[in-house]
């Protein structure tokens, strides 16, 4: 199953801003969430993180984790997001990049009703 | 009376081309997809797609904690025979006919975790033949051709799961027989 986020309140996701995205765990075989730039590519950077997962994101006593996505390097779990390598026509794409959540052999619940499943919360944090 | 006709073949003629839309693209998509994959790499054979990164393009979004391994199918000629070691971490076996529904899946989670450390032999048939006339796990294709496709996780220390991608086969069942 695949969740995908482009905008936070209405507002297209930007390079000028930070963010900050919640979650806990999924019933699900195995999880990822994963940032494309608009071109529908991973987006290119020093680290070479483009996402995090089920098996390598750092998570609090209490299973819940944050990802901080921002141009700037953060402590943490931290999604870099930058300029893509394609040019893309911003008539067609007004966000700079997206999130996709994949859920990889989703439990029965989810299958029934994709909207149950207790997505990410994205908050915008400060804009330049 | 007239105009009642036209909106009556106006909304025919819409939902029609909906419902046919609909139904082609996946065909489309799968068929395009195929005849790609086909061209780089040959039909019935497996095929591991090295480490996803910035410049992987051979498909968009791209999933960068997985390593894949693809056999393209075709099954005119008779029968595959599909071999791979079933690692620890995350992987599975995932089967896909020509509008991209996935018809089959085996993986080393939940209620098939005691499949890890044991090797999958998977005799894939085509849509016409008698799964009865195979031993051991037999998976029927609704299609003559598809794509299996198998995902392992790439994360951290990779060299285990590339290994299993590595030294998993797809072929010709009568290749496999007479060897």
């Amino acid at each position: 199953m695949y969740y995908r986020l482009k905008s936070v309140s209405g507002r297209p996701l930007s390079l000028n801003c930070r963010y900050r995205i919640e979650g806990g765990e999924y019933e699900a075989n195995w999880w990822s969430i994963t940032v494309y730039g608009p071109d529908y590519f991973l987006i290119p950077n020093q680290e070479k993180r483009y996402s995090y997962n089920n098996e390598n994101i750092a998570r609090d006593d209490n299973g819940q984790w944050v990802i901080h996505m921002s141009t700037h390097k953060e402590t943490g779990n931290w999604l870099p997001v930058g300029a893509s390598v394609t040019d893309v026509d911003h008539q067609n794409s007004n966000h700079d990049f997206d999130l996709l959540l994949r859920l990889y052999t989703p439990g029965d619940t989810y299958l029934q009703n994709p909207e149950s499943a207790p997505l990410p919360t994205v908050t915008r944090e400060e804009c330049s | 009376m007239k105009t009642l006709r036209w909106v009556i073949a106006i909304f025919l003629f819409g939902w029609l081309g909906q419902y046919l839309m609909a139904v082609m693209i996946p065909y489309l998509v799968m068929e395009r997809l195929y005849i790609k994959a086909a061209e780089r790499s040959g039909y019935n054979q497996l095929v591991v797609i090295s480490r996803i990164d910035e410049t992987s393009r051979w498909v968009v979004r791209p999933s960068p904690d997985l390593m894949y391994a693809s056999c393209m199918y075709n099954l005119e000629e008779g029968p595959l025979a599909i071999s791979a070691p079933v690692p620890e971490r995350y992987w599975s076996m995932q089967f896909y006919q020509m509008n991209t529904d996935n018809f089959a899946s085996i993986t080393n989670q939940r209620k098939q975790q005691s499949r890890v450390g044991t090797r999958v032999e998977v005799t894939l048939v085509g849509p016409d033949a008698s799964p009865s006339n195979y031993a051991g796990e037999v998976i029927q294709s609704p299609s003559v051709r598809g794509v299996m496709l198998m995902r392992a996780s790439g994360i951290g220390d990779d060299s285990q799961m590339l290994s299993a991608l590595k030294n998993s086969r797809c072929s010709p069942l009568n290749k496999v027989a007479s060897s």
